[in-house]
């Protein structure tokens, strides 16, 4: 049934492409997600990396090329249950939103559920594993809004997790929390890579953190500029030129 | 005391304004939390377009009411997506465009008469019976489509894009919520008129919030101050000789007074 031949890949971009109006945002930009991949995309300001993002997930549609999911084309592809997704929410949420840690979290079953169908036990079961596992269950009672940036996270990866995903995919999600609550952050993501080998997929700017954290790295400015394994990047040519040229943001 | 239930038209003004004050905060809620408060004004004013063509064309004007916001809602909905307008641009379009429509297709029929001042603030003495039935029929269908996509419509009010991610029909969902925001604010005219729609959409469930609850239980409270309204605000209206739509809106407003010091005596 699939077209492509290894099944444990979840992501496939082919020469794929986007342009607002007629300038060019991503140009012909090909790559690969395995499963248990940590792929960090990064790069400049406007270089199109939360474009790429909006891509994969099927928020934009490409230009030019193909993007492929679990081996399925992209317009076929119903099963969005397999990706949890964590956009920039500390500087997103509604701080006065009513709605407990409980509730946001409950969220994150709805897709498995589908339409016209109410959650049960199980799911006040899936919500309380996912609270527990992010070590966030003592606070299910408390408002989203009055939770630290770090919490807020926390909160935002167990959503994810309800849904028993096979890909998180994350949204510069570390945009306005402080660098001792991002450690924390990147800990825990690590910790769902390695033990529960979830495959994740991250948008950051911060270009030091992630060649430390990610497993892949792809540095687009509009074009791919590098692509491959984390630790070759650091040594890489084009770090060094990039960082002279000042294109990179810290 | 209970002499008020021996007459008729109060008898229907209460049903009926139960069923709104029912139906109000299940569309509020999620019109507040979406920045779409003035969405109810905008549908509000293009029903008042509908009633007018009802009175020219003698046909029941809470009928063409419905039929004309709920058209124009699916009109409001694509030119706000379109952004070729600022969202609140479109809106004050419709707004104003509908009213300038009413008043041509007034005066065309028999210029402005006690009919319209009933439109324009609502006349419970004015509910006929059959009113009551087709309040009560789209009533219930606006509350079991509420109940039927609740979690669809907390999912896109607090992140549309991960609901649109996690594979929720978000533009379908929105169409359909428009038409309910249209029916409900179509519904509303006996009860409070045009003019006053949006207060009792909007006020129960602003004075809801201000007590920092959980959604379902802001949505219970917003339910609680909203039907507490219509029923103290018909009962005034009664005893004191008052217009029950003005009577009502002010009975939301004294509440939302009441949780705001409550909120900050806490």
């Amino acid at each position: 049934m699939s077209e492509i031949t290894h099944t444990n890949t979840i992501i496939e971009l082919k020469d794929v492409s986007f342009a607002y109006e007629k300038e060019a945002v991503v140009k012909d930009v090909s790559l690969v997600v395995h499963k248990g991949d940590y792929l960090g995309i990064i790069g400049p300001n406007g270089g199109g990396k939360s474009t790429l993002l909006k891509l994969i997930l099927g928020l934009l549609t490409p230009t030019k090329g193909e993007v492929f999911l679990f081996g399925e084309k992209l317009n076929k592809f119903k099963d969005w249950s397999k990706f949890g997704y964590i956009s920039q929410v500390v500087t997103h949420t509604d701080p006065h939103f009513p709605m407990t840690v409980k509730e946001v979290v409950a969220m994150g079953r709805y897709s498995r559920l589908g339409m016209l169908r109410f959650p049960a036990k199980k799911d006040a079961e899936k919500v309380q594993k996912a609270l527990e596992q992010v070590e966030m269950w003592e606070f299910r009672d408390r408002l989203i809004g009055d939770l630290s940036g770090g919490q807020k996270q926390r909160v935002f990866i167990a959503r994810a997790l309800t849904g028993e995903p096979e890909i998180i995919v994350l949204d510069e999600p570390t945009a306005g929390v402080d660098v001792k609550t991002q450690k924390q952050f990147y800990e825990l993501l690590q910790k769902l890579n390695k033990e529960l080998s979830l495959t994740l997929v991250l948008v950051s700017h911060e270009l030091d953190v992630i060649e430390k954290e990610a497993t892949e790295i792809a540095y687009i400015n509009n074009s791919l500029i590098y692509y491959g394994a984390a630790d070759k990047f650091a040594h890489s040519e084009y770090f060094e030129k990039l960082t002279e040229k000042g294109e990179h943001h810290v | 005391m209970f002499d008020i239930f021996s007459y008729g038209f109060i008898l229907r003004g209460i049903e009926v304004g139960l069923i709104i004050g029912a139906i109000s905060p299940l569309i509020g809620i999620f019109l507040v939390l979406r920045r779409y408060s003035l969405i109810a004004d905008t549908l509000s004013h293009v029903s008042l377009a509908g009633v007018a063509v009802g009175l020219w064309l003698n046909v029941n004007p809470l009928l063409t009411a419905i039929g004309v916001s709920v058209a124009s809602s699916f009109a409001i909905e694509k030119l706000r997506l379109s952004k070729k307008v600022y969202g609140e641009s479109a809106l004050s379009i419709f707004l104003s465009g509908s009213l300038a429509i009413a008043l041509i297709i007034l005066s065309l029929a028999h210029g402005f008469s006690v009919d319209l001042f009933n439109y324009l603030f609502g006349s419970i003495l004015t509910v006929k019976q059959s009113d009551v039935y087709i309040i009560l029929g789209v009533g219930i269908v606006v509350l079991i489509s509420v109940l039927l996509l609740y979690k669809e419509l907390i999912y896109i009010t607090f992140d549309e894009e991960a609901a649109r991610v996690g594979g929720i029909p978000t533009k379908l969902i929105n169409n359909i919520f428009i038409v309910l925001a249209a029916l409900t604010v179509a519904l509303a005219i006996p009860i409070v008129g045009i003019l006053l729609i949006s207060a009792l959409i909007v006020i129960p469930v602003v004075s809801a919030l201000q007590l920092k609850k959980s959604f379902w239980k802001t949505l219970i409270l917003a339910e609680v101050f909203s039907i507490t309204s219509v029923f103290v605000g018909i009962l005034a209206s009664f005893y004191l000789n008052l217009p029950a739509g003005g009577a009502i809106v002010l009975t939301t407003l004294i509440i939302f007074v009441l949780t705001m010091l409550y909120q900050r005596m806490k």
